[in-house]
């Protein structure tokens, strides 16, 4: 299994929309992908097309001791959600302070999971610094960090290498633009400084602020089958490609099995 | 004539007139009347206008024009003729159908071969040791040149002749399957083999030896075929063995390259020609600090001057014209400092890679005093607009950008031509700059820096692309151009003469000097036939049948062997059509460059026009109308010598009447070139496949590709239908090396799967990444003639036939309108109020 952790140092940059549009790509490709939400929010499954705010999922399985991954939702993109739950303050207090006594506590829970060689996992964090992120970067193969065209996720490139470097010495995170506006001078600007700083760890294709994300998370429906022909389509499948031929592909699980 | 008498008496009636201005009057219904008036029936009693309008004339309304009876007879003249001639077509075409019928039922009785391992096998044998030594080789020349001599000198009788003409003929037929090199070598020698024992039978036994100006005549044709058997042969040597050139990369350490500056002459250019090469070249990779761009501005106009300003680039003037371009050129040289000199004409658009595929040869070889790349043209030149076959049949310079310079170059003897092209800036000044003593300055500058031994490169790929000559009269005047100074070149520093220069490398230069006195021999091919046909004078002194057993393998073998040599870049005719257009008007002036070097300036060639209706060139077309005339002429009477005054020698009469029909083809195809098609796009239109973004105005987007695209906007291809409303503001993102552009731009015209958006104001900066993203992508000349056709010479003969036909259509219904028109004034100025 190929697992992936999806962090930001900023924000509102769009992790968990992005998890959930890799997953979807994933799962149309006939690639077995689990999107997993290690976010107290619970957001991702309402990304994901679930109608209401699960209750059930990673963290009242874990307080009532079940065996890890029965409440996976699974839609009708065959992307496989596993939630995070809902929590109260307690239970999160709890959680958490179990997780600051455990650093790899997701990468064992992870390694339970039984899951078919060649499937992806996808981990939805909150922004740094956080405690729920650094269980997920010590668990993931790759860590991709997202980005917003702005100053702000300029400046804070430093903190999420610092931060990745913590829990992960010798290894680098990956770079994606997310919610680029090309027709804005100042953000094709900072682009070409991303890249200048960044090289080739920042991905070429960035993801477009494009009006067919939310238009496909209201209905309900594929982005890829709602807007083929959409521009964050094609960046979505760039990203992924991308990803494949380089660097999700020296550490594919299917390498690895 | 009492009805043209009355006619200015007889006003209408007071009433009548007030009330037709009121009310339009409607006639009766009269269904025989509405056919006539549907038909074009202009006289409703005649039957042979019914009979014409019902079976024969188009049923197009709207071209139809009602003129009175003389004029009836006119267009019908017109009609019919060419009704007739559309009827030949159609029987020529016929003919050819059942011959090719037959040709290929012949072919399958023959066994099949693998013409690939034959070609291989053959370039195995040249590589074993046994051809390696030298005494050999000595021995196999000996023996060749006795039996050419063997073979060209000795008679046959005409049976002996025939079968010459069959084994060669068959044996041409093999060889010219087998890809290669060395197959071409074979079809060429098989091709002087034929073309010598023409020579010699022709020298020897055809003359006419009374005096008189019969033997004029005929000497006169024999220097003319003598010409084109040495160009013939000159061309062979020349284009023996393509060089084929391929690109050296750089040294990694950018630290060691070299410093260029990129020259951008320009004269009466305007600035919208000038500004995409600026941008381009701009884009040229390259480090910042080892290039500059200038730009040559001999009409010192503060509008460029502002521009220079503005794109970041420097500008240079002098305060006169002398020597035009060359003087432009060198007077910069002084000002600048760089190791390489990049000169680019200002419409000539250099692609990013340009300099990166280009100065790895300067590395290799520290001789290289220049390298040189091909003209490449983006939109359609004369020919191509006219005849209606752009990026179907290779144009006029796909020959010597495609073939001759890779034949040069093997030789050492590249021809600097201008522009797309890097020099070394020593030799360049060792040689006292550009040259300036000849209107064709940059092929005598590369003659220049051949005699001080340097040596010279080209590479086939397009680097560069840049607009074609818009009209034929631009067109000829550039050639024109090309031709004088060719001829003074001939004249002042002869390429035979003078040291330094190898043989080959005069053999080149010769030819490319001689290709240009095409203008005499070429007349003389088009009248020659006329003489016999006119006068029945006989100016080869041969049986018919004798004539055409030794001029059909000449011929042949030759065709035979350039469509194998020239295949992709030159289609077989052409050749004759390009020069057939040209010969008339170069004749003066190379004629003049050859007595007097120093006659006559330098003309610039006019670009990024248009034609706004299409029209017919009658000033130019003038000469090819009064050659057709007197071939059409001597057409008839020749039909007359055949059936009824000379049915004593029937062989030379039809030798010569199939001689006038091809010149008569020929000659409809350069007619057809004059009709210049109408061209009403400012900025010209490159078809391309690449992939842009469109950002609509609520935040949602479409990816699609271009149809094509010029300076000022995209075509668009969508894969769903969609319907935007005209002048709608969309914004528009292209690629260029994995960074996307975004323009603005409004939609301009929106039907079903296609688009087409119009740029809103680009700033300086936004149309430079344009030109990268599109002009100047290292790519985007490389497949341009991919969809060319291979050269199939009956195919083509058959294609330059239905030009030659359409050509006198075309100038048939001109003559129709002009004579209309021309009545019409007459009825105008005849109609005027008299006192």
């Amino acid at each position: 299994m190929f697992k992936i952790a999806i962090v930001s140092a900023a924000g509102g940059v769009g992790r968990s929309t992005l998890t959930a549009s890799l997953a979807t790509l994933l799962a149309q490709r006939k690639i077995a992908v689990l999107a997993l939400d290690f976010d107290p929010q619970n957001l991702l499954s309402t990304l994901l097309g679930s109608d209401e705010i699960s209750l059930g999922g990673l963290l009242p399985d874990f307080l009532t001791k079940k065996e890890f991954g029965k409440s996976a939702l699974i839609n009708s993109n065959e992307v496989a959600c596993l939630p995070f739950g809902r929590a109260n303050e307690a239970s999160l207090a709890t959680f958490e302070q179990h997780l600051r006594t455990e650093s790899e506590w997701l990468k064992k829970y992870i390694a339970q999971i039984d899951y078919p060689p060649g499937a992806f996992l996808i981990m939805d964090t909150p922004r740094l610094p956080s405690l729920y992120a650094r269980q997920a970067m010590v668990a993931a193969d790759l860590v991709l960090a997202v980005l917003a065209p702005d100053t702000r996720s300029l400046a804070l490139v430093p903190a999420v290498e610092a931060a990745l470097a913590r829990c992960a010495p010798g290894r680098q995170p990956i770079y994606v633009m997310n919610g680029l506006d090309s027709t804005r001078a100042l953000q094709s600007d900072l682009l070409a400084q991303f890249r200048s700083a960044l090289q080739m760890r920042l991905s070429p294709y960035p993801i477009h602020r494009d009006e067919a994300v939310p238009r496909a998370v209201a209905n309900y429906a594929n982005l890829q089958s709602l807007s083929p022909d959409s521009l964050v389509a094609h960046d979505l499948n760039g990203l992924l490609n991308w990803l494949l031929a380089g660097p999700a592909s020296s550490l594919d699980g299917r390498a690895q099995v | 004539m009492r009805h043209l008498l009355k006619r200015p008496f007889s006003l209408p009636k007071a009433d009548g007139l007030a009330a037709s201005a009121r009310v339009e009057v409607r006639p009766r219904p009269d269904p025989l009347g509405w056919l006539a008036e549907e038909l074009g029936v202009v006289d409703r009693r005649s039957v042979w206008q019914w009979v014409l309008s019902l079976f024969i004339y188009p049923p197009d309304r709207a071209t139809r024009i009602k003129t009175s009876s003389r004029n009836t007879f006119l267009v019908l003249l017109v009609r019919t003729i060419g009704l007739l001639f559309s009827i030949s077509v159609r029987i020529v075409l016929a003919g050819v159908r059942v011959l090719r019928w037959f040709w290929q039922r012949l072919l399958s009785f023959l066994p099949s071969v693998n013409y690939e391992s034959v070609g291989h096998r053959l370039e195995g044998w040249l590589e074993t040791s046994f051809f390696q030594k030298p005494w050999l080789l000595w021995l196999l020349v000996l023996c060749s040149i006795f039996f050419f001599w063997l073979v060209v000198t000795t008679p046959f009788t005409w049976f002996g002749q025939l079968l010459f003409i069959v084994c060669l003929w068959g044996a041409a037929l093999f060889v010219r399957r087998i890809p290669g090199n060395l197959p071409a070598l074979i079809l060429i020698t098989l091709s002087v083999l034929a073309s010598c024992r023409y020579g010699w039978w022709r020298l020897t036994q055809t003359i006419p030896l009374d005096a008189g100006w019969e033997t004029f005549l005929a000497i006169g044709l024999l220097l003319a075929e003598t010409y084109t058997w040495l160009v013939l042969l000159l061309g062979y040597v020349q284009n023996a063995w393509p060089l084929k050139r391929q690109t050296l990369s750089l040294p990694a350490d950018t630290s060691l390259w070299p410093t260029v500056d990129i020259f951008i002459p320009t004269y009466n250019e305007p600035l919208k020609v000038l500004e995409p090469t600026v941008l381009a070249a701009k884009g040229v990779d390259w480090p910042s600090d080892k290039i500059n761009i200038y730009i040559l501005d001999d009409g010192r106009r503060d509008e460029f001057r502002r521009f220079a300003k503005e794109a970041g680039v420097d500008y240079i003037t002098r305060p006169d014209n002398a020597h035009a371009k060359a003087g432009n050129l060198n007077h910069a040289l002084k000002l600048t400092r760089g190791e390489y000199v990049a000169i680019f004409d200002c419409d000539h658009l250099p692609t990013s890679s340009f300099l990166q595929l280009t100065m790895g040869w300067f590395f290799k070889d520290k001789r290289c005093a220049m390298l040189q790349t091909p003209h490449h043209f983006f939109s359609p030149d004369t020919f191509e607009r006219n005849l209606g076959t752009f990026r179907r049949v290779p144009n006029e310079g796909a020959l010597f950008y495609g073939l001759v310079q890779d034949g040069n170059d093997f030789w050492n003897a590249t021809f600097f031509c201008g522009s797309c092209a890097v020099l070394r800036r020593g030799p360049l000044e060792e040689v006292g700059g550009v040259a300036v003593e000849t209107v064709t300055e940059d092929a005598h500058t590369a003659l220049k820096l051949h005699r001080l031994g340097y040596t010279t490169a080209y590479i086939n790929i397009p680097l560069a692309a840049g607009l074609a000559t818009e009209s034929l009269s631009s067109h000829i005047g550039q050639r024109i151009r090309w031709a004088r100074g060719m001829a003074q070149i001939f004249r002042i520093d002869n390429p035979f003469q003078g040291k330094g220069l190898s043989f080959f490398q005069r053999i080149c230069y010769s030819n490319a000097m001689l290709h240009f006195f095409y203008g005499i021999p070429r007349l003389i091919f088009l009248t020659a036939p006329l003489t016999y046909l006119y006068f029945e004078v006989h100016i080869i002194s041969a049986a018919a049948a004798m004539l055409a057993l030794y001029v059909l393998p000449h011929m042949l073998q030759a065709n035979l062997a350039n469509a194998h040599i020239q295949g992709p870049h030159r289609h077989s005719f052409w050749a004759e059509v390009y020069e057939s257009v040209l010969a008339w008007y170069i004749i003066l002036p190379t004629a003049v460059a050859v007595f007097n070097p120093k006659a006559g300036k330098f003309n610039v060639t006019a670009k990024g026009g248009l034609i706004e209706n299409s029209f017919f060139d009658w000033a130019i077309s003038k000469p090819y109308i009064v050659l057709a005339t007197l071939n059409i002429v001597g057409l008839s009477i020749g039909l007359g010598r055949l059936f009824f005054w000379n049915t004593f020698e029937t062989g030379t009469v039809l030798l010569n009447l199939s001689w006038t029909i091809y010149n008569l083809l020929i000659l409809g195809a350069a007619i057809g070139v004059a009709t210049e098609a109408k061209q009403v796009r400012v900025s010209h239109r490159v078809s391309a496949n690449l992939l842009v973004a469109l950002h609509f105005k609520d935040g949602s987007t479409k990816m699609c590709r271009t149809e094509d695209y010029s300076m000022t906007g995209l075509g668009l291809m969508l894969d769903q239908e969609l319907k935007l409303p005209v002048k709608e503001r969309v914004w528009v993102s292209l690629w260029h090396d994995e960074v996307e552009f975004a323009f603005p731009a409004r939609v301009i015209a929106s039907h079903g799967h296609k688009l087409g958006i119009q740029f809103d104001n680009l700033s300086i900066e936004q149309e430079a990444n344009f030109v990268q993203c599109t002009f100047a992508r290292p790519d985007a000349w490389s497949n341009w003639s991919d969809e060319q056709g291979v050269d199939r010479p009956l195919q083509s003969l058959k294609e330059i036939a239905i030009f030659g036909f359409k050509g006198y259509r075309s100038l048939w219904r001109n003559l129709g309108k002009g004579l209309a028109r021309q009545h019409q004034s007459l009825r105008g100025w005849l109609g005027r109020p008299t006192i």
